[in-house]
């Protein structure tokens, strides 16, 4: 692993933040959101700002660029310099005028950061326009410019496009010129590949370093991603609940984390090192996929469209007991196989059988009884559990469906959420009393009231922080060993499938391209498009949890 | 930043005091418009048990009088008493609105149902429901009460009908957004039947947004009574609403335009509250706002 | 785009037959003898009988609905049982009024409706919200005609300012008639300015809470920029919407207000008509006005590609 080893000694700060407190607009009581926070950042230099949702990093970014939701935020203390100017003293006439000139800022979400009704050149241009004097030509020439820069494909064409024609790179690739176009000595960029695949997280985070070095700009870069800070930070400032818990320069906070905090946050990502191989005993076939192809895009009267292919010749099978991860970036179809084998929607081709039965073909009606065999864990908590029913209600609405007695149901519940890890008054409660992790235990409580075979997880653990991802995934282990589970686990995360698969796919475009034991894949992939995806796993050469270099892939 | 913030922090103690239970709290505005609309609706309801006159009494000698101890808003063109016929009218006007409420809530909640979720049925109904959007729903109701005679029943009728593809189309579009949510799609993996999922799950979500767009029907629904009589084609007069009382009284509305003020007070704050209520039940149940707030 | 275009007036195509087997039956199928209804108590057999042969009531529906619509593509709308004139004459002779009323109505509408929820929503939640959110909550709660005979009395009787009643063509003499359109336009207008501003309020809320009105206030744009160039032109479809289908409240109201102001447009034709039970008047009416209706939708619903380049399937 190389990291940064730049020295910033002597090199004037560019945007240094003094005690600063936000508290919740109107209410000093509460607790505030930025409690003291003080750091400074160096021309040229990038500092990582690391931590879980809810620690305050991205308030701290809106709070430098005048951007807080006045009615919920506000700055109660401290001072926030750009240069010697401190911006919180500013009338907003002036702060605006700070804005791209001095300071920048680039989003998570390239997708709704664009103006989706303006061509995206005008959007670059207005920044011109609204904070320079210049002929029309020379603004054109100088987005044009900015605009290869970025390296855009055929910049004509894309200065006349409109975002939706554009992919989430690209836009993101937009979002970057957008903000570097007046050449700000300060680059703020909050989760700006968060939203994308790996591959095209790879190409963004070496474009933010080339124009960094370029320009000499500070960047203050707000991550979640312990891979991405290893690839890209000089210093790294570690946050938690409003607070900064810990700072230092890359590769000593990565050898050497002082606080308790620091050690857990790094211990829980997960290693791209596949699990030890588990035997795989002659156990019989839970689920069987032979021939899988959905094609979507009908082309109706006066509607012609190709048709797509989201998924085609897929085949696999899962022993009882093992786990098979389905591996690919977005549009690679993984969820499109998950959607199909949980007949949420119908394959065009292909067979499905889970044990002996073929569901693939089953009408509606005569699907429903065996439903309870394959279950699901979806991606997103917040929505997996209907917020008007008490969790006890949930759980018990397959087995009801099944016709299991009501009573017998209950208590079966309660042994379920024990069997999860969440308290038995639990099963009075209602979703939104419960974290995004305790969701998610009891979406699979749900999933697993129903004794299936298979148990399909889509994404199931993508939306929470690594230190719930951690316990998540033990925990789906651990049901597995009990209950000898089969799961079918959908992730566009390589270290997760690596935690915790037995055999791993790899999908693109609708295809298997490769197939093999986890070890192999991760190890020695043969496809190529394998191999670039490992190649573009951020910090993929460090053993974040033990605090040193990943022993050569040889292990 | 800091001098500003002392000032406002001597304030808070006060202001706290007054925004004390945020959630609870109803604004003044829509606490009024409770109470006007309750007494409203106790004054019409208890009429009978208190007015002064019989509201069709005729008095030949006592037409187009001003207010006095015996007639305490004057009389109209017939010397009926004005009081007694505009809360006496009242009755009529509310049960006429709530009527027109429950009737296309309950038929728009069923066709909005299955429109929302049977595919098959959906583009002929929503081809429907278009066409009576199409049509203008006074024309409509002047029709429809010119052909079936100036009762109670087709007003209400034809108050309704323009009023369900609006309900249709709410239901539909909650129902629509809510099948894609992540917990009904789990509902069909544990083998939920269709017309389970329908009234469990998908239903209740259409519950706020119709208490929200009944009120609003509601408050239509007398405006239109009110149009309908003006027109010429509303209730008949032995029946007093305040529409019609409004209509007669247009006549005189030179020489006595208390005739048309006073049932039309009463309409509009009786509306006026209706709304208010309405609006605020919305900013209450609208999750979206409430994401946007917290 | 021109697919899109021509999906869409096909799209029309079923509504408007909907809309008239609609119209048809709604006569034909009253309970009673329609011809009596028409009639009225005091009708002699013979009156009975000439409405029945006039409406051609005395052939089986199919044929009648047959006939009646090969009338309408032809441009007739039948006979007025009263006047004894032509349908389509009546209403050429009444329309324009209606149609200048309706339209500086609606120029007065959006231009004072648009900027007032553009204001309600970047000041949300302040007295400009809540005085423009009480002046749309207080238009949605008079009756039309009350608001009507208001002005009338403010600025006729008492100030004098304006006349009471009448019209004048804008041909003939444009000052009288701008003096005699006023009043009926603001009273028109209210209504239509309450529901207008009421969308572009919530719709500008909505807007002015995505992410792209955040990276256009991080460039350092005005906060004018921001509210017309950026968020007005993304919350605009619904706004269009809320025109389009106020657009039947608008004819609503204009057969109220030209009572109250006695003016002579199609308005007032369709009450007399109703009045006198002049059927074929009433149904020529409804069936124009739903046309009109489902036209101006489908002008704006293609107007929506215009806006927004993501409709253009």
């Amino acid at each position: 692993m190389k990291f940064s080893t730049k020295s910033f000694d002597g090199v004037p700060p560019v945007l240094s933040i003094e005690n600063l407190t936000v508290g919740l607009t109107g209410n000093p009581a509460a607790k505030p959101v930025l409690n003291g926070i003080s750091f400074q950042i160096r021309a040229g230099e990038t500092l990582c700002l690391v931590g879980e949702s809810g620690s305050g990093k991205s308030v701290t970014s809106l709070a430098a660029m005048g951007l807080l939701p006045k009615s919920a935020l506000e700055v109660t203390g401290g001072r926030i310099l750009l240069q010697d100017r401190n911006l919180l003293d500013l009338s907003s006439r002036q702060m605006r005028d700070m804005r791209a000139r001095h300071l920048s800022m680039v989003f998570q979400e390239p997708m709704t950061a664009l103006n989706p009704v303006m061509r995206v050149g005008q959007q670059i241009e207005e920044v011109i326009n609204t904070h320079t004097r210049l002929s029309q030509k020379d603004r054109q020439k100088k987005v044009l410019d900015i605009m290869e820069q970025v390296h855009l494909p055929d910049v004509e064409r894309i200065y006349r496009s409109y975002p939706h024609q554009l992919s989430g790179g690209q836009r993101q690739r937009i979002m970057i010129a957008m903000a570097l176009i007046l050449e700000p000595q300060l680059l703020i960029a909050d989760e700006p590949t968060t939203a994308l695949d790996v591959t095209t997280q790879r190409q963004i985070l070496s474009l933010i370093s080339e124009l960094q070095a370029k320009h000499g700009t500070a960047v203050l870069f707000i991550t979640h991603d312990m891979g991405v800070v290893a690839e890209i930070a000089d210093t790294v400032q570690v946050m938690k609940h409003g607070e900064l818990v810990e700072q230092a320069p890359v590769e000593t906070l990565l050898r050497h984390p002082q606080m308790d905090y620091t050690r857990k946050l790094l211990q829980a990502v997960p290693s791209l090192t596949p699990r030890p191989a588990r035997e795989t005993a002659a156990a019989a076939s839970a689920l069987t996929v032979q021939g899988l192809r959905k094609v979507y895009g009908a082309s109706g009267w006066l509607v012609n469209r190709e048709p797509t292919n989201a998924a085609r010749d897929v085949s696999f099978e899962i022993p009882r007991g093992r786990t098979l991860g389905i591996v690919g970036e977005s549009g690679s179809g993984k969820s499109t196989v998950a959607r199909c084998i949980m007949r949420l929607i119908d394959p065009t081709e292909g067979s499905v059988k889970v044990g002996d039965l073929e569901i693939a073909t089953l009408g509606r009606a005569a699907l429903r009884p065996h439903r309870r065999h394959i279950q699901i864990v979806f991606q997103d908590p917040f929505r997996s559990l209907n917020p008007r029913w008490t969790v006890g209600r949930s759980l018990v609405e397959g087995p009801l469906n099944c016709g299991q007695d009501k009573q017998v149901a209950m208590a079966k519940a309660r042994e379920l959420l024990a069997l999860v890890g969440l308290p038995a008054d639990a099963i009075d409660r209602y979703p939104h009393q419960f974290s995004g992790g305790q969701r998610q235990r009891i979406a699979i409580a749900r999933a697993i009231a129903m004794e299936p075979d298979v148990l399909v997880a889509d994404e199931a653990v993508s939306a929470l922080d690594v230190s719930v991802q951690d316990q998540v995934l033990k925990l789906l282990d651990e049901l597995q060993q009990k209950l000898g589970i089969a799961i079918l686990f959908i992730t566009h995360d390589l270290r997760v499938a690596a935690q915790i698969c037995d055999e791993v796919v790899v999908m693109q475009k609708g295809r298997i391209v490769e197939h093999d034991t986890a070890a192999n894949v991760l190890g020695n992939p043969k496809h190529p498009y394998t191999k670039a995806l490992i190649d573009a796993a951020p910090g993929r050469d460090w053993d974040f949890a033990n605090f040193r270099e990943l022993k050569a892939a040889s292990a | 930043m800091t001098a500003p913030s002392q000032a406002v922090s001597h304030l808070q103690p006060v202001l706290r005091l007054l925004s004390l239970p945020k959630r609870m709290r109803l604004g003044v505005g829509p606490m009024i418009a409770a109470v006007v609309l309750l007494i409203i609706v106790l004054a019409s309801l208890f009429a009978p048990l208190y007015i002064p006159h019989d509201p069709l009494a005729i008095d030949a000698l006592n037409r187009l009088k001003g207010p006095s101890d015996a007639f305490p808003l004057g009389t109209d063109a017939f010397g009926r008493d004005l009081f007694s016929r505009v809360v006496m009218g009242g009755r009529v006007s509310l049960f006429i609105g709530v009527g027109a409420a429950i009737v296309s809530v309950g038929l728009g909640l069923v066709i909005g149902l299955v429109s929302g979720f049977f595919r098959s049925a959906d583009a002929v109904i929503m081809r429907i429901m278009d066409s009576l959007m199409a049509i203008p729903s006074i024309l409509l109701a002047i029709a429809l009460v010119a052909l079936n005679g100036p009762s109670l029943w087709s007003v209400i009728c034809a108050i309704t009908i323009p009023e369900i593809p609006r309900v249709v189309r709410l239901v539909r579009s909650v129902v629509l957004t809510s099948r894609e949510e992540p917990y009904v799609e789990a509902a069909i993996a544990l083998g939920s039947s269709m017309p389970k999922i329908l009234w469990q799950h998908l239903m209740p979500n259409t519950l706020a947004p119709l208490t929200v767009q009944g009120t609003y029907i509601c408050a239509s629904a007398i405006l239109v009574e009110a149009i309908l009589s003006f027109l010429g084609a509303g209730v008949s007069t032995e029946i007093p609403t305040w529409g019609n009382i409004m209509a007669e009284g247009r006549l005189y509305f030179q020489i006595k335009p208390m005739l048309i003020f006073w049932p039309g007070l009463m309409l509009s704050l009786c509306i006026l509250s209706i709304n208010l209520l309405g609006d605020t039940a919305r900013d209450l149940l609208d999750p979206r706002l409430k994401k946007r707030e917290a | 785009m021109i697919g899109y275009i021509f999906r869409r007036v096909l799209a029309v195509i079923p509504v408007i037959t909907i809309v008239a087997v609609f119209v048809f039956l709604l006569l034909r199928l009253t309970p009673g003898d329609p011809a009596a209804i028409i009639a009225g108590d005091a009708a002699t057999p013979a009156q009975l009988e000439k409405i029945r042969t006039s409406l051609g009531l005395n052939d089986p529906l199919p044929v009648q609905f047959a006939t009646w619509v090969g009338h309408l593509f032809q441009g007739d709308l039948g006979i007025s049982l009263i006047s004894n004139t032509s349908v389509s004459s009546m209403i050429a002779d009444r329309i324009w009024p209606t149609i200048n009323i309706a339209i500086m109505t609606i120029i007065l509408s959006v231009v004072l409706a648009v900027p007032m929820g553009v204001l309600a929503a970047w000041r949300h939640r302040t007295w400009a919200d809540y005085a423009v959110m009480s002046f749309s909550v207080l238009g949605f709660s008079v009756p039309v005609f009350v608001i009507g005979y208001i002005f009338i009395q403010v600025f006729s009787i008492e100030l004098r300012w304006l006349p009471v009643q009448g019209y004048t063509a804008p041909s003939q003499d444009f000052g009288k008639f701008l003096s005699k359109a006023i009043l009926p336009c603001l009273t028109l207008a209210t209504i239509y300015v309450a529901l207008i501003a009421r969308m572009t309020r919530a719709s500008m809320l909505e807007v002015l809470g995505e992410d792209f009105v955040r990276t256009a206030r991080a460039k350092g744009v005005s906060e004018t920029v921001v509210l017309f160039r950026h968020a007005l032109q993304n919350a605009a479809v619904p706004i269009l919407t809320i025109i389009g289908t106020g657009f039947a409240l608008l004819i609503s109201g204009v057969v109220v207000t030209e009572s109250v102001f006695n003016i002579p447009g199609i308005g007032r034709l369709t009450v007399d008509a109703i009045l006198a039970r002049d059927y074929p008047v009433i149904q020529a009416m409804i069936l124009l006005t739903s046309a009109l209706y489902v036209f101006i939708n489908l002008l704006i619903d293609v107007s929506y590609s215009l806006i927004d380049p993501r409709i253009r399937y």
